[in-house]
């Protein structure tokens, strides 16, 4: 690419002169300013060139098109920690969820090994009345254990 | 006269048959019991007092019968009475009556 004189036809934009112009070097010379934009107005060639640099600096700030780098940086810093607190923020929860279900699943086992309570006084009388007062009966049914589960296999 | 005294005479003994019978009918209270059947009756002793005459005879024959049984007896004794429990009441009626003709 020919880099040439603003001053002269047909003549393209330095490097330089397009990197003042972006960077804002020449907003104290209104001369020059308007000489390139004008310029870069009629000229495609530099149009394109001024282009491809707003795609690679569009590039470079996914996020925030306006922020600086450092400025970048800090947001993309902010949103990892702010997913990080996201995920963090469920972990009470979840223990929570777990101590529950753990508690569940313990008292179900306690409940299910645990011997049974011992009988009350009343239920002892009970069982004990209706031993002794038929005491003949269940000695008669022990001392023929063998043979009444024979007939009730039979039956 | 003598026939209010007759009638006294009637009164007094009612009287005193009334409130003899009752000791009588009652049967032995529980500090007449012996250890053993203090021990094996232990459970009715609150009700001990409250019982009918028969339902503490049967009770004591109960007792003396059990003590007199060996601990695997004992032990058959009650496994059976908890197999009963659990039996159907036509297979109840079974035994019932199995164990009647038994005793014939």
């Amino acid at each position: 690419m020919q880099t040439v004189n603003l001053d002269t036809e047909h003549s393209h934009l330095s490097d330089e002169q397009l990197d003042q112009y972006r960077a804002g070097l020449l907003d104290d010379e209104p001369q020059t300013l308007t000489l390139i934009e004008s310029h870069l107005a009629e000229c495609s060639a530099c149009q394109r060139r001024q282009q491809q640099w707003d795609v690679l600096a569009q590039n470079l700030r996914p996020t925030a098109p306006n922020e600086t780098l450092e400025q970048t940086f800090e947001s993309q810093r902010r949103d990892a920690l702010q997913a990080h607190r996201r995920k963090s923020s469920y972990l009470p929860a979840i223990a929570i969820a777990a101590s529950v279900f753990f508690a569940i699943i313990g008292v179900s086992v306690f409940t299910v090994t645990q011997p049974p309570s011992a009988p009350t006084e009343q239920q002892i009388a009970v069982e004990n009345t209706e031993i002794l007062d038929d005491i003949d009966f269940y000695i008669w049914l022990s001392q023929n254990q063998s043979e009444n589960i024979s007939n009730e296999g039979n039956t | 006269m003598r026939s209010l005294a007759r009638h006294i005479g009637i009164a007094t003994l009612s009287a005193c048959l009334v409130g003899i019978t009752p000791a009588f009918a009652a049967g032995p209270g529980w500090n007449q019991l012996s250890p053993t059947e203090q021990r094996i009756l232990s459970p009715h002793q609150g009700n001990w007092n409250s019982y009918s005459a028969q339902k503490k005879q049967k009770l004591r024959y109960g007792a003396q019968r059990y003590q007199n049984l060996n601990k695997q007896q004992k032990q058959n004794v009650q496994q059976q009475h908890q197999n009963y429990k659990k039996l159907s009441p036509q297979e109840k009626k079974r035994l019932r009556e199995e164990y009647k003709r038994s005793l014939r």
